[in-house]
């Protein structure tokens, strides 16, 4: 610890004066230290800790007239360390954030393609009695188990089963070119 | 952006940063501040008559110690504050110490003067305008001063922004005792201190925004 401090230090007092070479050396072991505080620090698994680490060396880098040669360079750098995750988390709060894969499916759920083929599904369901179809858009679309959607709807889960059975094959017999063996697919087993 | 880039791009061109550097920018930025507060003082409101007389008397020169050590303190109170991980305990010690000498000083003066003179110590003849005076020759100051206090990186922005306040409401007082003849301390210690704690409170919401770094 001291001798890291030690380190650090004659590294910063060497950056001060201009030498680059030194100031690369201490921004990338700064930022070895950082990456960990950070991503102990967000609850989020860390997706904002390199941002953090990055907001911070720039910090470091931009202020590093703010330290004192008599000061401790680490508790220094931490104390900015510090801001930077208070302010980061004070802005989330204002602003509360999603991950990005969340709203791509945001998006997606809202193209036009999508809206086309969930009116032509709807379409073709609607061939079937209502109590059938409900099942069917529960296990088909909405991805409950047939054990799940059978108790929803009042069924017995073979008799779910066999609903399941006798919709696909109707739809298919009604749309389907040429007659297909429904048996064969085999998912309602 | 990869971090390692960063860092690259980072340590590419780099300017010797000399101990200092920030305090003797605040310094010289504090020239043109005063500056400015002479210019309003001279033409908003005018020199005292009697300036040459009061200058060879103590109380002039005892109101002008008070607001520079304020200003004085403000100074090192932002420095600290600017700092991260600075101690900011002795400023504050300082501060509170001259503070409350003051106000005891002020209200000793202020107990044991005669009762008909009491209300002529406190008010003087200028109580009314005397804060706000000071405030708004403190706006003339301020931005100097805060655009000067933006190179530091206080990680409590309102209070370092409270310290500049301090800072330019001392240095505009200190020059307000050109134009204000009041001679006495209670008035000093209470309307000047005011005006002066008044800036510090708006310095802290400037601060706010000012300091964010």
């Amino acid at each position: 610890m001291t001798d890291r401090e030690t380190h650090l230090k004659s590294l910063m007092l060497r950056g001060l004066d201009g030498d680059a070479l030194a100031w690369r050396v201490l921004l990338t072991e700064t930022g070895a230290h950082l990456r960990p505080f950070f991503t102990r620090r967000l609850f989020d698994g860390g997706a904002d800790a390199e941002d953090l680490v990055q907001e911070t060396l720039i910090a470091i880098h931009a202020k590093r007239a703010t330290w004192d040669r008599h000061q401790a360079f680490t508790s220094w750098a931490f104390a900015i360390a510090r801001y930077k995750l208070i302010d980061h988390l004070r802005r989330q709060g204002r602003r509360p954030t999603a991950p990005l894969e969340d709203a791509a499916e945001l998006i997606a759920d809202h193209t036009v393609e999508d809206g086309a083929t969930h009116h032509d599904l709807g379409r073709c369901l609607s061939l079937l009695p209502a109590r059938q179809r409900a099942l069917i858009e529960d296990v088909r679309l909405r991805g409950l188990s047939v054990a799940e959607a059978a108790a929803r709807h009042g069924y017995s889960v073979s008799a779910a089963k066999v609903s399941l059975h006798r919709s696909l094959k109707s739809l298919i017999a009604h749309y389907a070119p040429t007659p297909l063996d429904v048996g064969s697919s085999a998912d309602e087993d | 952006m990869k971090t390692d880039d960063l860092i690259a791009a980072l340590a590419v061109e780099l300017p010797p940063a000399r101990a200092g550097q920030i305090e003797r920018h605040l310094l010289l930025m504090m020239v043109p501040a005063a500056g400015l507060v002479l210019v309003g003082v001279v033409l908003w409101l005018g020199v005292r008559g009697d300036l040459a007389t009061a200058m060879t008397g103590p109380v002039f020169w005892s109101k002008a110690a008070y607001t520079t050590l304020i200003a004085a303190t403000g100074f090192w109170l932002l420095d600290r504050l600017g700092r991260p991980d600075a101690d900011v305990r002795p400023p504050l010690i300082l501060l509170a110490a001259i503070g409350s000498t003051a106000l005891i000083l002020a209200g000793t003066l202020f107990a044991t003067a005669a009762a008909g003179d009491r209300m002529t110590l406190l008010m003087g003849s200028s109580a009314r305008v005397c804060p706000t005076n000071i405030l708004v020759l403190s706006a003339l100051a301020a931005p100097f001063i805060f655009v000067a206090g933006r190179r530091f990186a206080p990680d409590r922005p309102m209070a370092a922004g409270a310290a500049a306040g301090l800072l330019t409401a001392g240095l505009a007082a200190t020059l307000y005792g050109l134009h204000c003849a009041e001679v006495s301390a209670v008035f000093v210690a209470v309307w000047y201190s005011l005006g002066m704690t008044l800036a510090a409170g708006v310095g802290a919401i400037l601060g706010r925004f000012a300091f964010r770094w």
